[in-house]
C-alpha cells in the first residue's frame, strides 16, 4: 500500500510542533485537536476510524474506532488533504512540554508500539490499532497499562513524549531497565516486561516503586525523561489548591528562607 | 505486521538484526537441513549451522520467534513475526530444529496457560464481591436468620435503642398524652412473659401506621388511633406489631437489608453513614415478607386471645384499612401485602372461635381520641 510521503519540520525547543508539508492531493491524519494551523488550500475532513485503507466496510470502521477509544484517542480522526495546486503546510502541536519524535515506520519493521495517547499525526494510510498487553505483571506494574497503541504502515508517524526523548538501539538480548512510565515507543521485536526491584528496602524507600520495566532487544526504543503524569503530580503538589496545604506562596511567613528549608521536595 | 509471501514451508521473511543493522531489515530466510540461510538485501548469503542457532520467543507479548546466533563475534538475530509462517514451521519442523521447536511450542503453550490462569484469577477477584452480592441476595433470608440467631436480646435492645435515637428527630413524639396509659396497659397485656422490655410511643403523624423497632420499641401514629373505632382495634394492630418484635421479623429484615447494603457498598465502594443512621433509613422502607406477615397475624391473634382481648377488633381494623386503601393506601398497608387474603384467613379463625365472651377494654375511646385532635 502506497503511503503518502510527507516532508516535515519540527520546530521549537521544549514545546514543539511539527510542520508537515503536503504535496497536492497528499494527506495527513492528525489526532483530534492537535492541529495548530493549516495553510490555504488544505481541507480538513473528519472521518470515522483512522483513515487507513485496511478499514473497509462499516463494521470494520466501527471496530477500528472502538479500538481508538480504548487507546484514549477520540472516535474520529481528522484528515488534512491538500486540495490546492502547490505545496501546502499544516502544523500539529504537542499538547504538553516534551519532544516530537518522527518515526519512519519502515525503518522499524513497519510496526511501532507506543504509549497510548502519544500519537500526534501521521501520513495518511498509517493505521492506528491497539497492542494489548497480555502479561498481567507488565500491564499492572509496567507503567503503560494494558492498552498500548500500535502504529502500522509504510509512512511517517509522529509521536510526542514528555521531557527529553532518549533514543536507543538495543542489540539482540541486550536488556535495559527503566523506570515505569518512561517508555514512549518501541519496535515490536522488543520484549517488554517488568522486573522486581530486588530488595525490600529499595522497593520501599528508593522511590522507584516495586518494579522496573525491562526492555530486551533487539530493536529501537524511545524513552521520555519526564512522563506527563509525573509532572502533573508535581504541579498539583505545588499548587496552593493541593490537599494538606502542600502549596505555599513565595511570600509566605518564612519567605525565601522557607523555600530553602523545605528544599522544594515532595 | 507485514505480510510475507508464501514461499516454501521452510522459508520466510523475517527481520534481521545484526551488528551493522541494529534496527532490523527484512530478509529472506530459508531453513535447509542443518542450517539457516539468510539472504541479505545486498545479495550476500549468510549461513548459520542450526546447532548454534537458538530459538526463543520474544518481542511484544512474546509473539515473535527469534533465531539468534553468534557470527564473527557479533550477535545476530532473525525475528519472525508472521503467525502463518510460524504455523508452517510448527507443522513441518525443519531438520535439525525439531527439538527446539518442540520446546518452544511447549513454552508457548505453558505461557498461554499461565496467562489464562492469571486473567481468570483477576476476573474472579474483580467479580468476587458481585458474586458474593448475588449469593447473599439469593440466600438473604437464610443468612439473615443465621445472623439474627447470634444476636442476644440485650444486644437487640441496645441496637433498637440506637436506631430509635437516630430516628427520634424525625418523629414528632407526643408526650404525656392521656392515651399513653391505656397504650401501655394494652401493651403489657399483649407482651406478658416476653423477654423484651417494651416501650410504647405515640407520634403526631396522620399516616395510618405503627411500627416496631427490634428490642421492643413500638411507635403508634396518631393517625392510626384516629382511624380505630375501639381500643380493641388498636390492640389488634399492637398485637401484630408486637409479634414482629417477638418473632424478630424486623431484626431479620434489618439485618438482611443492612447486610445487603453493606455488601453492596463493599462491592461498589464508598461505605458512608453510621450504622444506626443507616438502619433508621432501612426501617423506613422495611418490607416484611408475606410469611412474616401471616406469622405475625396468627401469633398476634393468639396473643389477643391469651390477653382476653376481643380479636374481632383486629379483623375489623384490617378491613377498615383495606377499604381505606381504595383511594390512597395507608402506609401500614403499603408495606403489608395481600391484605384481602390475610383478612379472609383471620375471619375464618374468628368464625372458628366458640362463642367466647371477652371483657371489653375499659377505655373511654371517643374521649381519648378527642385528646389527639388538637
Amino acid at each position: 500500500m502506497a503511503m503518502d510521503v510527507i516532508d516535515y519540520r519540527i520546530l521549537g525547543n521544549d514545546m514543539q510542533y511539527v510542520e508537515v508539508e503536503l504535496d497536492p492531493q497528499e494527506a495527513a491524519v492528525g489526532e483530534a485537536g492537535a492541529m495548530m494551523y493549516m495553510e490555504d488550500g488544505v481541507e480538513m475532513d473528519t472521518i470515522f476510524g483512522d483513515g487507513s485503507a485496511q478499514q473497509k466496510g462499516f463494521m470494520n470502521k466501527l471496530f477500528g474506532a472502538g479500538k481508538r477509544l480504548l487507546t484514549g484517542e477520540s472516535l474520529f480522526t481528522t484528515i488534512f488533504v491538500n486540495n490546492g495546486t502547490g505545496k501546502r503546510k499544516v502544523a500539529f502541536a504537542a499538547p504538553y512540554p516534551g519532544h516530537i519524535v518522527p518515526v519512519h515506520l519502515p525503518d522499524v519493521g513497519g510496526t511501532l508500539i507506543c504509549q497510548k495517547d502519544s500519537f500526534l499525526c501521521a501520513a495518511k494510510g498509517v493505521s492506528m490499532g491497539i497492542a494489548f498487553q497480555q502479561k498481567l505483571g507488565a500491564g499492572f506494574f509496567g507503567g503503560e497499562g494494558f492498552i498500548m497503541q500500535k502504529l502500522e504502515g509504510d509512512g511517517l508517524a509522529f509521536v510526542h513524549a514528555g521531557g527529553t526523548v532518549c533514543e536507543k538501539v538495543l542489540a539482540p538480548g541486550e536488556v535495559l531497565r527503566l523506570d515505569t512510565g518512561c517508555l514512549v515507543a518501541m519496535q515490536s521485536s522488543v520484549d517488554y516486561d517488568i522486573q522486581y526491584v530486588g530488595k525490600i528496602k529499595s522497593a520501599l524507600f528508593s522511590g522507584e516503586g516495586l518494579f522496573f520495566a525491562t526492555l530486551r532487544g533487539p530493536g529501537k526504543i524511545w524513552l521520555q525523561s519526564l512522563p506527563l503524569s509525573r509532572m502533573a503530580n508535581r504541579i498539583v503538589a505545588a499548587s496552593s489548591y493541593a490537599k494538606g496545604g502542600g502549596g505555599r506562596e513565595e511570600g509566605s511567613l518564612l519567605g525565601g528562607l522557607g523555600g530553602l528549608l523545605d528544599g522544594d521536595n515532595d | 505486521m507485514r505480510s510475507t509471501a508464501s514461499l516454501t514451508a521452510h522459508s520466510f521473511v523475517g527481520q534481521c538484526f545484526s551488528p551493522g543493522q541494529a534496527t532490523g531489515q527484512d530478509v529472506l530466510v530459508e531453513l535447509v537441513p542443518g542450517s539457516l540461510v539468510v539472504c541479505l538485501p545486498d545479495g550476500q548469503r549468510l549461513t548459520a549451522p542450526l546447532s548454534e542457532v537458538q530459538l526463543s520467543r520474544g518481542g511484544f507479548n512474546a509473539q515473535q520467534w527469534q533465531f539468534s546466533w553468534r557470527h564473527d563475534g557479533g550477535q545476530w538475530m532473525i525475528a519472525l513475526s508472521d503467525p502463518n509462517a510460524q504455523q508452517r514451521l510448527r507443522s513441518k519442523p525443519p531438520v535439525g530444529l525439531e527439538k527446539q521447536l518442540a520446546s518452544l511450542s511447549k513454552a508457548q503453550h505453558k505461557a498461554n496457560w499461565v496467562a489464562r490462569i492469571g486473567w481468570s484469577v483477576l476476573v474472579l477477584v474483580i467479580l468476587t464481591p458481585l458474586i458474593l452480592l448475588g449469593l447473599l441476595w439469593w440466600q438473604a433470608d437464610r443468612i439473615a436468620s443465621w445472623a439474627t440467631d447470634r444476636i442476644t436480646v440485650e444486644q437487640e435492645a441496645a441496637l433498637g435503642q440506637a436506631v430509635f435515637e437516630a430516628q427520634k428527630s424525625h418523629l414528632r413524639l407526643i408526650e404525656q398524652s392521656p392515651l399513653q396509659a391505656p397504650l401501655e396497659e394494652m401493651g403489657q397485656r399483649l407482651t406478658k412473659g416476653s423477654a423484651y422490655r417494651y416501650q410504647w410511643y405515640l407520634t403526631d403523624d396522620p399516616a395510618i401506621n405503627a411500627f416496631a423497632i427490634p428490642g421492643g420499641i413500638v411507635v403508634v401514629n396518631s393517625g392510626l388511633v384516629k382511624a380505630s373505632s375501639s381500643p380493641e382495634e388498636l390492640a389488634g394492630v399492637l398485637a401484630h406489631e408486637v409479634q414482629h418484635v417477638e418473632q424478630r421479623h424486623s431484626l431479620k429484615g434489618m439485618v438482611q437489608n443492612l447486610g445487603l447494603a453493606a455488601i453492596a457498598h463493599f462491592a461498589l465502594g464508598d461505605y458512608s453513614g453510621s450504622l444506626p443512621a443507616q438502619m433508621a433509613t432501612e426501617l423506613a422502607d422495611l418490607k416484611f415478607s408475606r410469611d412474616h406477615e401471616r406469622d405475625a397475624d396468627n401469633k398476634g391473634f393468639d396473643t389477643l386471645l391469651k390477653a382476653d382481648i376481643n380479636p374481632q377488633g383486629m379483623v375489623s381494623m384490617f378491613e377498615k384499612l383495606d377499604q381505606a386503601s381504595g383511594s390512597a393506601p395507608p402506609a401500614l398497608l403499603s408495606s403489608h401485602p395481600d391484605t384481602q387474603e390475610r383478612i379472609a384467613h383471620l375471619r375464618s379463625r374468628l368464625a372458628g372461635l366458640q362463642a367466647r365472651k371477652f371483657t371489653p377494654l375499659p377505655y373511654p375511646w371517643p374521649k381519648l381520641k378527642q385528646s389527639l385532635a388538637k
